[in-house]
């Protein structure tokens, strides 16, 4: 648990190092890009507790999620249309749905003991 | 599985996590919404009026620079502004139509139809209106006229021409028929545009005999505006309408 919370401290200490802002174009790609990430963070962590977590999927979930999400917001750009909605409504379910089951895992996990 | 192994990996994803959510705040974007196509063209247009506004700034900046130079060098030679001061307010009194003018151009005459009534119709078609009169006053400025009285009353930027019964107040003074125009252009263009096919007299007058006799005069003196006091309330104002 320890070394997760290092690399995001790592993390958050390149970022504030780094000189690199993002253009307000791309700001939407960022959002999406974060959605993402919190949204294979809590599949993860779901996985985990289910004994079913593997890191291959997982990781291909975290860039692959990311990709997409960041494709469909360049054709949504290129269109017109904000297409980058669907990703952020598909992972704000998901993200919602996988806290509800980690919830009860927690709750449930709790009352036993 | 390798639990030693996936946690490094977990250790990259978290890294990569904070790195991103930094520079996004780093980055202190505020939120626009979406920008769609109306919005966008929107923004355009906003910006082409700004564009206007600022040239028309400049313009007026010139403009100002050479009335500086004009009064500098009015000063120079005679030691006060004076003389172009008079001018200016002579040209602004023009325009505001407080002078006697002089030049070429038409008296119209309206008067009220000799015609006899038929059963049925109402003597009110037969009559000279306000709104006869302020159309054809309407048609004479398209045609270009630069200074219109009604009956020796001159027409300004604020004067009404209203119904009063019987008669027509014009600024509030009393008119009846007949109703003699004067107004100041080229003679032709102004009867051109009274007798032309489609004018207001030849749709609205013609058929009911109101008398319209057009007399075109070369020169043509029209009387001043002689209220003094019209601008009570109205000031000076700087910059242009914002939306």
């Amino acid at each position: 648990m320890i070394i997760p919370i290092i690399g995001l401290l790592l993390g958050i200490v390149i970022g504030i190092l780094s000189p690199i802002t993002i253009p307000i174009q791309y700001s939407s790609y960022m959002s999406v890009a974060i959605l993402a990430a919190l949204d294979s963070v809590f599949g993860g962590i779901r996985s985990s507790i289910e004994k079913t977590f593997n890191i291959e999927i997982f990781m291909s979930g975290f860039f692959g999620n990311a990709v997409l999400a960041a494709i469909l917001t360049y054709i949504g750009d290129q269109l017109g249309v904000p297409i980058y909605y669907a990703a952020i409504f598909a992972f704000g379910v998901r993200l919602f749905q996988n806290f509800a089951i980690i919830r009860r895992y927690v709750l449930m996990g709790h009352k036993k003991k | 599985m390798n639990r030693k192994a996936y946690i490094y990996y977990l250790f990259i994803l978290a890294a990569i996590i904070g790195f991103i959510v930094t520079v996004q705040l780093k980055s202190n974007i505020t939120y626009q919404g979406i920008i769609t196509i109306p919005k966008l063209l929107d923004l355009q247009n906003e910006i082409s009026n700004v564009e206007m506004e600022n040239k028309q700034l400049m313009e007026s900046i010139s403009e100002q620079a050479m009335r500086l130079v004009e009064y500098k060098t009015s000063v120079e030679k005679t030691g006060n502004a004076y003389g172009t001061m008079q001018n200016e307010l002579e040209k602004a009194r023009n325009y505001a139509d407080y002078y006697t003018v002089q030049g070429p151009g038409i008296i119209m005459t309206l008067n009220d139809s000799q015609q006899e009534l038929a059963e049925g119709e109402d003597i009110a078609w037969y009559l000279v209106h306000d709104i006869d009169i302020l159309e054809i006053v309407n048609e004479l400025r398209v045609a270009g006229a630069e200074a219109i009285s009604i009956n020796g009353e001159r027409v300004t930027a604020t004067t009404n021409i209203r119904c009063g019964g019987p008669t027509i107040n014009i600024d509030g003074k009393r008119h009846a028929a007949p109703f003699i125009i004067r107004a100041i252009g080229d003679p032709k263009a102004l009867e051109a545009s009274a007798l032309a096919p489609d004018s207001y007299i030849e749709l609205y007058m013609e058929y009911t005999g109101i008398q319209v006799e057009i007399q075109k005069v070369e020169k043509l003196i029209i009387n001043g505006y002689d209220n003094t006091e019209k601008m009570k309330y109205l000031r000076k104002a700087e910059g242009g309408e914002a939306s």
